[in-house]
């Protein structure tokens, strides 16, 4: 099935379009890549919320955020590439 | 597998499998995609699930229906050329048994003999995904492979 990948992260980007027009995503993240190595980064309607070292948040962090924002985290490679492209720099 | 307090993580978790499930059962890449979104907007819509740790088996059965529901809306030809896509990896059933379920069997035991005997759920996952006992369960499922068997001869 090596061929679903590719599939379903497009269906993915679609989802994710449809998700934000809704209103279901209140925080969108993903892992960005650093000198110091991958870093968690979610964006919320304010801009950035948590960054957290490591390719997941801590469950603390994350029960946090989902007592703030609610369930609505959701994988968002768009919503967080300017802090991405910050992070960069 | 750790209890989803997100939508991310439902996603992260199931996305890839619900997607296979729905390309099992349509046939096709669009049709699925389609049965992707739907199940996902639908879940996130519902959430959270109506039981702690049958997450799967909860969405398994929303992807079900809107199968069911589209499959409803538009008869329509299973196009083969996506189902190397849907190829099974790790059990005996081979695309050839695939094929031949998907364009013969009716849409319940489809779904029973996918659930089962490609997505590898246990029978009282397909109960709750189908919403029926699991004795129906087992008895699609044995319906279906019948079926398969005789189509194959």
């Amino acid at each position: 099935m090596s061929e679903l990948g590719p599939v379903v992260a497009d269906a993915r980007e679609r989802l994710m379009a449809r998700a934000r027009r809704e209103g279901l995503e209140t925080v969108g993240y993903r892992v960005v890549d650093s000198p110091l190595g991958p870093l968690w980064v979610a964006v919320g309607p304010r801009g950035v919320l948590n960054i957290h070292y490591g390719a997941e948040p801590s469950p603390l962090e994350l029960r946090r955020i989902v007592r703030t924002y609610g369930p609505g985290v959701l994988p968002d490679a768009r919503r967080v590439d300017d802090v991405a492209r910050e992070l960069d720099q | 597998m750790t209890h989803p307090t997100t939508f991310g993580e439902l996603l992260e978790q199931h996305e890839r499998e619900i997607f296979a499930y729905a390309l099992r059962l349509t046939g096709d890449r669009d049709e699925a995609d389609d049965v992707y979104q739907d199940t996902f907007l639908a879940a996130f819509r519902a959430w959270p699930p109506p039981r702690r740790g049958t997450e799967r088996a909860w969405l398994y059965k929303i992807a079900t229906n809107k199968a069911i529901d589209r499959g409803r809306r538009a008869k329509r030809f299973v196009r083969l050329g996506d189902l190397p896509l849907a190829a099974p990896e790790r059990d005996g059933v081979s695309l050839a048994d695939l094929a031949t379920a998907v364009k013969t069997l009716p849409t319940g035991q489809r779904a029973a003999f996918v659930l089962r005997k490609v997505q590898g759920l246990s029978y009282a996952e397909v109960s709750l995904a189908l919403e029926c006992s699991e004795e129906a369960a087992r008895s699609r499922v044995a319906e279906a492979m019948k079926k398969v068997k005789e189509a194959m001869r």
